[in-house]
């Protein structure tokens, strides 16, 4: 269980974070909404340890967030970070040589499937395919929480329902899944919770297919309604 | 598969292993993915697509063999039946528009009878 | 740890590729010179092996302190981060990798440079002159283990002056996330922090050793002493602030 109690961030001159307090469970896919800088990409790297907390703590299993919970959380960011020399092949044998949850068959499997070759420098990657690569190396790991920033964004169609894959081939009942999106749409039938961020706070956590089944509305219009302050009324 | 947002996800998958089931694209007694290989096709939760077998069981359409997976039911009457239920659906949700557009059951079989000659 | 060092060497792999060329450029017109034996080519490519030494061992430290810059300041900072390494191994592997290139690079120039010496001697015959004149030039007879502790003296002064740029370096990117004026204020500590440290060094060697410019084997034990006991302590401090205050 991951537990974000009164977490808060203050950079220079604003507050990215500020006070979130929620709990996820295993076995879960959660969807972490809110439009740009609304502070998800914060939240998520505190959760990884590459951000301090300004003031509150986050747990995992009752562990502070720190360098053991850096075994079992594996985090993507949207921005690609790995060294300029390294190659597709490189880049598995530095999660290989760091993490013992990694598995090189798993990631060779999935850079076959996402017509990826090992000798490709990642300096030479189009953005599609920089997003399959980080996506593949992150759930080659067999981490127990993944954190997945933006891992759609800025690619095609094919390369979506390829990210799509590959994570829902990862997800069960022992893990916990997190990802992030500006689009709501692209993750509406794959998340089973969202987590709604407004301006640095916590704007609700939604059971999705609840929100569908009791309420007749989709995620997306469960955006609009927290997001929005324009009545969207029969207009769809 | 392209879906509905407002409705329940798990109702239009089950929906459509039902048509499969009923076109035979699928056999009965035919071994059905694993959750997550239904999740994957579907590009769903896996937890819908475990509450879609669920369902599907609980309606007697398929059933579990432990250790071996999910089955379609090899009782043809129960494939009979959905298929009579889900024509009764489709029938309702017609109705139900004709009934919006304010045209009577009368008019509207006449309606479909030009149709068809 | 180990895997983190391998890391750290392969950074910098091209740069020492690149002082291994430029050099190997100079050796070539020295070796040339002697075979066409033309002086002019010879003091030249004798003066640019010298600056190679002094830079090539130079710019290998201030790239490490570069190299810690970027795996701090930029996206590249999760390869390191996200690992499950403690800031102390991670800033560790920086230290030894630093420590180990130059030490290993100043020992490839030293042996380069007596190779280099000793073919200029052998090809003129006068060996044993060119002895006599070098032990004439230094004027004084030195003894190899003052040789051996003169060199662990450059060694840890230099490891000392990286750990000194390190902690410049990591102070800024802690405590000063993201403002401008990054680099200028991590240079302003590093030189800030080497006048203090030294003015103490001066101090400490003339109120022990009274005069400080003659030789004593004791005076560069002690500062051998002083510069590791400053590099530890400043190495604690970087890494204790990394795993505390750290946002990369």
């Amino acid at each position: 269980m991951l537990e974000s109690i009164q977490i808060t961030k203050k950079f220079v001159g604003k507050t990215a974070v500020d006070g979130i307090s929620m709990r996820l469970e295993q076995g879960h896919i959660y969807a972490l909404l809110g439009p740009n800088g609304s502070g998800k990409t914060t939240w998520m790297k505190m959760v990884s340890g590459l951000i301090k907390p300004t003031s509150g703590e986050i747990r995992y299993n009752g562990n502070l967030i720190g360098i053991g919970t850096r075994k079992e959380i594996a985090y993507m960011s949207t921005e690609p970070y790995f060294y300029n020399w390294m190659t597709v092949e490189n880049v598995g044998k530095y999660y290989q040589d760091f993490f013992d949850d990694f598995s090189m068959d798993r990631y060779n499997l999935m850079i076959q499937n996402m017509d990826l070759t090992g000798k490709l420098k990642v300096k030479s990657l189009s953005s599609g395919m920089m997003a399959k690569l980080k996506v593949a190396v992150t759930m080659a790991r067999d981490a127990k929480i993944y954190l997945l920033d933006e891992p759609l964004n800025g690619i095609d169609l094919l390369a979506r329902d390829a990210v799509m894959n590959m994570i829902l081939q990862a997800a069960s009942n022992d893990k916990t899944l997190i990802i992030s999106s500006h689009l709501v749409e692209e993750l509406e039938t794959v998340v089973d919770k969202a987590i709604f961020i407004k301006e640095s706070h916590l704007a609700g956590v939604y059971d999705v297919e609840a929100l569908r089944v009791y309420d007749n509305i989709s995620l997306a219009d469960k955006y609009r309604e927290v997001f929005s302050n324009v009545s969207m009324g029969g207009v769809r | 598969m392209q879906y509905d947002s407002k409705l329940p996800i798990y109702l239009q998958v089950i929906n459509a292993i039902k048509m499969d089931i009923i076109n035979e694209r699928i056999k009965c007694g035919q071994k059905l993915p694993s959750n997550r290989e239904l999740a994957v096709t579907y590009t769903i939760n896996p937890n819908t697509a475990a509450r879609v077998y669920q369902e599907l069981e609980r309606e007697g359409v398929c059933f579990t063999r432990r250790g071996m997976g999910t089955f379609v039911t090899e009782d043809e009457t129960i494939i009979k039946d959905i298929r009579t239920q889900m024509a009764d659906e489709a029938i309702v949700e017609f109705l139900k528009k004709i009934n919006e557009l304010g045209i009577s059951v009368e008019e509207a079989v006449n309606m479909i009878r030009q149709r068809e000659e | 740890m180990g895997n983190l060092i391998k890391y750290e060497f392969r950074k910098t792999m091209a740069l020492k590729g690149i002082i291994l060329v430029i050099t190997a450029i100079f050796e070539a017109m020295f070796l040339i010179g002697i075979g066409a034996d033309d002086e002019d080519m010879i003091g030249l490519s004798v003066g640019l092996l010298t600056l190679a030494t002094f830079f090539g061992v130079l710019i290998i430290g201030v790239f490490g302190i570069y190299t810690l810059s970027k795996d701090l300041n930029t996206k590249r900072s999760y390869m390191l981060f996200m690992t499950p390494h403690s800031s102390y191994s991670i800033l560790g592997a920086k230290l030894i990798e630093n420590a180990t290139s130059i030490f290993l690079g100043g020992l490839f120039f030293i042996l380069l440079a007596v190779v280099d010496f000793t073919t200029l001697a052998a090809h003129y015959g006068e060996v044993d002159e060119f002895f006599r004149l070098l032990r004439m030039f230094f004027n004084i007879n030195i003894e190899t283990s003052d040789w051996i502790v003169m060199g662990l003296e450059t060694l840890s002064s230099w490891t000392y002056v990286v750990v000194v740029g390190f902690f410049a370096v990591i102070v800024c990117a802690s405590l000063l996330n993201g403002r401008k004026f990054n680099g200028l204020i991590s240079f302003l500590i590093f030189i800030f922090i080497c006048i203090i440290f030294g003015k103490i060094h001066h101090a400490f060697l003339e109120g022990i050793f009274g005069d400080i410019l003659t030789y004593s084997f004791e005076a560069v034990m002690f500062s051998i002493f002083y510069y590791i006991m400053l590099s530890c302590i400043m190495y604690v401090i970087s890494a204790w602030i990394m795993d505390n205050k750290l946002s990369v």
